[in-house]
Formats: structure tokens, sequence, C-alpha cells
């Protein structure tokens, strides 16, 4: 009796142990990529500045800071989350050093940024067609829209 | 029924060879799911963990059903109960060597298992080596209950031809009737939840290390387990100090003993810890000091556990002594060895990011905070494992008493509570001097107006009068934080006061709930020096006599017997008056008990807001017929557990989930982040 439920419940408790392996459509386990891991470290500084801030602006209003050190610590907090923003924006790639202000290079990864997103939530169709006409005498490239080479003149046909 | 009781031993045991099997099967699943990036081994090393916790809360509870029953075939129930004991006592099975490392291995298993399931989607990162860290400690806890003090072994007689055949003794030797006291069903429980839950932050941070994922993450996952662990051990230590004065009987509740020393340790590290993780998440920096922190935090946990169970120092907890130093002085070496080659590895990465930006700080008065605690775990770290060395060294054993502690820990722990009031003052990341002035203006003059009045009314007792206007001095700084931040509040929002203060407070859970702590430690303190007017006298009283101690006249209306099953004792009955009135009767007692042939004291006490009057019975002189009493004026005791209710109330205010953007906005990134891979 005594060894019956004593290999009876080692098998139930083995088999519940076990069952995961058997099941091949398992729920994928959430673990961070590196890139995950890098957003989510921007993504908490981002909230460690503003924490900050908040404190700031709570140690002068009742009087604990000097107004001087609360001006300079505040604007120095103000431009780091600035680019922290930035960087959080641009998917977290490499930093765009603007000191809290805006480059072209930002610009130009937001956009990138932006775009990937958008394409991958399917609101902007990428044309499979090309966007250009070339003509086809001077070989120049021309809007899609033109109806004659803006180069040497030739009547342009589309394929 | 019948089966039960024949079979509840063997079962309980096969329940904890299940246990340690499953937690085995945990660590190795948990460790080849991570490396192979496998998400059904994790679940196999979830559910093995889950598996773990059921099997020893079974065993717990054959453990208890044995001793319920009285099951005296059972070797642990015939050493710690008899049948007479109350039912109450028998359902403490943590009396004993092999129960408590028992009680170490349910909770375990409970706070493993409240983890994994609670992390069971999500943090895939670092959950797997929590489990495989807190597996560890498991199966190390496991064996020695299955191998080194095993509460299901059997009493057997030996017959001459070498068979066996079960022995049952008449009656067991009983509880020790020490242990028989309300605070011994909650003091162990409750400060083993501290000791055992600092488990978890140290698997975080085990975790962190290994995976390399060495942000705060860890810290803000485990921030609220560490509070836990804080709170129990903080509440299990204050527990303790009850049980001393109440029925240790020699009128005080805090001895240096090397046991209390060993819960004390840990929890000036881990208030280290908790005050320097703030720095880590407001910063990144400190990252190796907290690190550090947590593992010596629960390194001290393992040792104070070894300190208790393994009987190497004398002790008023030497209840349980054993064959086991040797196993936990092997695994704390290895977890140490483990710990330190971790941290070493992992050196470059945990570079602090932050700087500070000024010495005058909020963030180097924690750092400075945390030296403090440190020095003083050190202090007394040395005191308690002093006598331990010089007997290995020089063959002597020294006894480190009270006055080393007291001598080195005093001036410390005024230092601490200095910096209590301070810390507050200085604004985060920088404080002029002239904004530091005005700050420390108002309290410093409080607390000289306190002070002088403490001087000219109360005592002239240098450590007395510095701890009373410190004190004041700290109240103060709180009370004004309050009152400063409720008015910006009132002045921002046009609340009335009280829902100010309480926004003020809900808004900011961990700030203004550390303040009550701090407040709590001042209470605390207080209380702690009372202890400078503590009165002690003795006398010997015959029926209708009476006693003048300080303002109380004491008459003995009795002197009486009583006998019941557990116990014998001899008592008086004492008239307690003051000014000519009758405010309080007590009835202090001298027991012996039947099982175990002990006597125990039972001492009797009149409790006010001021002072304990604090009454035991000590013997009775036969031939006269006379109670020899000794009597304590112990003031401001009460203080100390009101303290202690005010720093339960402060922690489970910053235990409260604070809110907080970065989930909210992770989830949310998460979502671009997948649509983005698609």
């Amino acid at each position: 009796m005594l060894s019956f439920i004593i290999i009876s419940t080692g098998l139930i408790a083995l088999a519940f142990v076990l069952k995961p392996l058997l099941a091949k459509d398992y729920i994928a386990f959430d673990q961070r990529d590196e890139k995950t891991a890098k957003l989510d470290a921007l993504i908490s500084k981002k909230n460690k500045i503003y924490m900050d801030i908040k404190d700031l602006d709570f140690e002068f209003g009742i009087g604990k800071m000097a107004e001087e050190d609360y001006r300079s610590l505040r604007k120095q907090s103000m431009a780091e989350v600035a680019d922290v923003i930035r960087q959080i924006d641009i998917g977290g790639g490499e930093s765009p050093a603007g000191n809290g202000k805006i480059t072209d290079d930002y610009l130009e990864k937001l956009i990138a940024a932006k775009r990937k997103i958008k394409v991958a939530q399917g609101e902007i169709v990428i044309e499979s067609q090309p966007a250009i006409l070339s003509c086809s005498q001077c070989g120049r490239e021309n809007n899609i829209e033109a109806k004659f080479c803006s180069e040497c003149g030739t009547k342009l046909v589309k394929d | 029924m019948e089966f039960l009781d024949r079979y509840a031993g063997p079962i309980g045991n096969f329940a904890l060879i299940l246990a340690i099997v499953m937690a085995a099967f945990a660590v190795i699943t948990s460790v080849w799911g991570i490396r192979q990036k496998r998400g059904d081994l994790i679940r196999v090393a979830q559910r093995s963990v889950y598996t773990v916790f059921v099997s020893v809360v079974f065993a717990s509870f054959c453990l208890i059903y044995l001793l319920v029953t009285s099951n005296m075939n059972i070797e642990y129930v015939a050493s710690y109960t008899n049948h007479d004991l109350p039912y109450f006592f028998k359902f403490t099975f943590w009396a004993g060597q092999a129960g408590s490392l028992l009680l170490w291995s349910l909770l375990l298993a409970g706070y493993s298992f409240a983890v994994t399931y609670r992390y069971r989607n999500t943090h895939g990162e670092l959950i797997p080596y929590v489990i495989m860290t807190t597996m560890i400690s498991q199966i190390f806890f496991l064996s020695l209950n299955l191998w080194s003090a095993n509460p299901f072994s059997e009493l057997v007689t030996v017959h001459g031809d070498g068979s066996t055949t079960p022995f049952f003794p008449v009656d067991g030797r009983g509880l020790n009737p020490l242990l028989q006291h309300p605070a011994m069903i909650i003091h162990p429980p409750t400060l083993f939840f501290g000791y055992v839950g600092f488990v978890i932050p140290f698997a975080f941070a085990i975790a962190a290390l290994l995976s390399g994922q060495l942000d705060d993450q860890w810290i803000k996952l485990s921030r609220r387990w560490t509070l836990f662990a804080w709170l129990f051990q903080s509440a299990g230590i204050m527990m303790g100090g009850w049980w001393a004065y109440e029925e240790l009987g020699w009128g005080g509740y805090w001895a240096w003993d090397p046991v209390e020393n060993a819960s004390l340790m840990p929890w000036l590290t881990g208030t280290a810890f908790l005050h320097s993780v703030m720095i880590q998440e407001k910063k990144n920096m400190f990252k190796v000091w907290n690190v550090t922190l947590i593992i010596a935090t629960y390194l001290l946990c393992l040792f104070g556990t070894f300190l208790t169970r393994s009987g190497v120092v004398s002790s008023v907890h030497a209840f349980a002594e054993g064959s086991i130093g040797i196993f936990f002085m092997t695994f704390i070496i290895i977890t140490l060895a483990f710990s330190v080659a971790l941290v070493i590895y992992r050196l470059p990465q945990l570079k602090s990011e932050g700087k500070l930006d000024s010495a005058l700080s909020r963030e180097s008065s924690f750092l400075f905070n945390n030296l403090v605690l440190l020095i003083s775990c050190f202090a007394v770290l040395w005191g308690t494992i002093f006598p331990v060395i010089s007997e290995a060294v020089t063959g002597e054993k020294i006894v480190v008493g009270a006055p080393f502690f007291n001598k080195v820990n005093v001036p410390i722990a005024l230092f601490l509570l200095f910096l209590t009031g301070a810390g507050p003052l200085f604004a985060w990341r920088k404080t002029s001097l002239a904004s530091l002035r005005k700050a420390f203006l108002y309290p410093s003059l409080i607390a000289l107006a306190g002070g002088i009045i403490v001087f000219i009314f109360l005592t002239q007792h240098l450590y007395g009068l510095i701890s009373f206007t410190l004190s004041i001095f700290v109240t103060a700084v709180i009370v004004i934080e309050f009152v400063k931040g409720t008015a910006a509040r009132m002045h921002s929002t046009k609340e009335n006061f009280l829902i100010a203060l309480k926004n003020l407070t809900w808004k900011n859970k961990p700030r203004y709930g550390g303040y009550i702590v701090h407040f709590a430690m001042v209470i605390i303190f207080v209380g702690i020096t009372g202890v400078i007017f503590n009165f002690e006298t003795k006398t010997e009283l015959g029926e209708g006599q009476s006693f003048q101690v300080k303002d109380y006249t004491l008459k003995c209306d009795k002197i009486g017997f009583e006998s019941n099953a557990n116990y014998e004792s001899s008592f008086s009955v004492l008239g307690v008056y003051k000014d000519g009135r009758k405010v309080h009767e007590l009835k202090p007692e001298y027991r012996m008990y039947k099982a175990s042939q002990q006597p125990t004291t039972e001492v009797a006490l009149y409790k006010t807001i001021q002072e304990d009057l604090y009454v035991v019975f000590t013997g009775l002189d036969q031939t006269e017929r006379k109670a020899v009493l000794q009597i304590y004026v112990n003031p401001l005791v009460s203080w100390i557990w009101f303290g202690t209710e005010i720093l339960v109330f402060g922690t489970i205010i910053c235990l409260l989930p604070a809110y907080t953007e970065d989930r909210k906005e992770v989830k949310v990134r998460r979502k671009e982040n997948i649509g983005e891979k698609i």
C-alpha cells in the first residue's frame, strides 16, 4: 500500500513536471534581446531623469536647494532627457550627441525608424514599380509623371 | 487514520526526497533552458519548483500530524514534546534542529514558488537563473533535512541478532520551558521569513551577474522582495527581544548574545542595501557595492542560521545543537567563493555610469550611512566570532561581553541616529552650504532647546543626553519635511491639510514611508535610552507584607501553589499601589516543568507608557514562607514595542506598489518592436 502510494505519487509528479516537453506549441518564453534591453535601459533612464527633475522642482519648492543650483541642474537634466528621448525615438540607435539640439543625422534616423514601423504595420505601401522613368535616348532618369525627357526632349513611353 | 499513524513518517520522508529530486531537476532544466533558449525546458523548471513547494508543504503537514498525535516512535516528537504539552505548542514544529531546518526549507520553497509564479511569463533573461540560485539553496537545506537532521527518523530497539523493532517511549522529553511562550510561536517564523527572504534579492543579483543584464532591472524587480524580507527581519528581531524580556527574566531584552547578533548583522547590511539601491536606481552608480551588499547580507543570514544551529558559540539559543556545522561552513564558503568570483568576472561591466554631482548631496549622505552601518556590522561580527577564533588560535575561550558591544556600538548607533536626521536635509544631487544652513537651522534650534530641557529636568548622563537631543532633532526634521511638503502641495493643488498630507505620502511612498520608518527608529531609540534610568532591587515578602519600590508599593496578598499536567508552580499575588490607589495586580510564578524537569520563572509585568514594573519570583523561602522577588523598574520599554509597530506600518507604506510609467511604456515599445520584426 505504502509503496503503491509512493510510486504513483512520484509518477504523477514526474508527468506534471515533464508535460511542457510534449506540447509542441508551448508559449514562447519572454526573453529580452539585446535591442529590447537597450530600449528598456533607455526608457528607464528617461524616467529616472524625469524623477530627478520632479525631485529638483520639489526640493526647490520647499526651499532645500539654492536657486542657482536648481536652474543649472534643471537645464542639464532637460538637455540629457531630450537626448535620451531622441535615442528612444530612433529605436535605441547610436547616441545623436546633440547636446539637447536636433541634428540632421537624428532627423534622418528618426524618419527611417518611423518609416520602418509604419511599413511593418502596413500603413505605408511600398510600390513595386520604380518611381522613375528612364529616357530611351540619353538615359536620363525622369519623374514618373513626365511626358518628355527633361534632357533631350524625347517622348517618354511607359513600359 | 491507522494507515497515517503508521506511515506519516515514511510518507513525509518520501515527500522530502521527491522535493530534493525536483529541486535538482529545476536547477538542471533552468540552466539548460536558458542556454538553449528553450521555453519548454524553462516551463519544466517552473513546474519543478511548484512540485518542490507542494512536497515540502506536505512534509511539514506530516510532521505536524506526528506531533499533534504524539507519535512517540518518531525521535523528533519524543525529543521536543510530551503527551500533556498544550496543542498550541505542538503545532510549532520548529522547536528543534530538524524542525527549524524544515521551516527554512518550507519558507525557501514558498518564496521560490512565489517568485517563479509571479514572473512565470516575463523576464526570461533573469528568472531561470533566479530559479537556479534558490533551488541550489533548497537542495542544501533539504539534504540537511534528509541526512543530517531528519525530523522523520524513527526510534528503534536493536536486538542481539541485529534485527530492529520500532521503539515507543512512554512519553517524550517535553518542550524546553523557555520556548513555551506565545512569542515562540511567531518569533522564529517571523525571523526566518526575514532570513530566508533575503535569498530572493540575492538570487536576482546572481541572476544579473550570470546573465550579464547588469542594469537596474534586477534591483527594480527585487526591491519589494527585499523590503518584505527586511520588514520580517526587523519584526523578528524585535519579537526576539520581547520574548527575552518576558521569558528569560533578567530584566532586559537584548544581551548581545551571539544569536541575537546573528540576526542583527544581516539587518544592518540589509538596511545599508535598501539605502544604496536608491542611488543605483537614480544614478546608475554603486553597482559593485550593491551586489556586494546583498551577497554579504545573504551570507550573514546563512551564517546566522549556522550560529544558531551548530552550537559553535554558547548562547541562550543553544536549543538545538548538532553536527551540521561543517556542512553549513562548507556551503557558506562555496557560496562566498562563487559569488566573489562572479563579481570579479563582471567587474568591467559593473562600472558606474553616473557621477556624484556634489559631495554635499543626499547621495553622499547615503554613502556615509552605508559605511557607518557596515562598520557597526563589522564590530558586531568581530565581537561575535572573536571567542571562536581565539579559542581556535590560543585554545582559550575569551568571552566578549555586553560592555564591549555597548562601548563600540552605542556611539555608532548615535551617529546613525544623527544621519537619520541629517540625511533628509540634503537635497538630491547638490546642496549649497547656504541652503544647508537654512535647512539645519530650525531642527537644530528645536533640538538645542529640547536638549537643555532634558539636561535640566531629566538626565546629565552623556549618551542619554545625546540620544534624547538627537531624537528631538530627527523628529523635528521629519515633521518639518512633512509640513513643508504638505504646504507646497496645498499651495499648488488647493487641497486641505489632511488631503494634501495623504496625497503627498501616497504619491511618493518610498520617501514618506521611509520617513515614517525613521520616526519609528527614533521611538525605538528613546525606548532603548530608557535603560540609563533602570532600577533594580531584591526583597523577600511574606503574606500581608509590603515593600516600596520607587513610586510603587507592592503588597503581597497571597503565596500559593498550583499544579497541572504540564508543570507545578509556586506563585505570589502582589497588589500594586501608586499614590495610595491600587493600580494593578501581579502574579509572578516559579514553574517546574514535569516532562523536562526544568524550572522557569514567569515574569509579572505592569506596563505603562513611562515605565515597566517587572517582578520575578526567583524562589520560595520555605522556612519563613516568603517569596523571594527580584524587582526591576525599566523606564520607556513600551516605546520599543510601540516603535516597532510604527516601523511595520511605515514599511508597509513603502511596500505598496508605486506608480511608475516604466512598465506601461516598456509594453508599448515592445509591441512596436515586435511590429518591426514582422
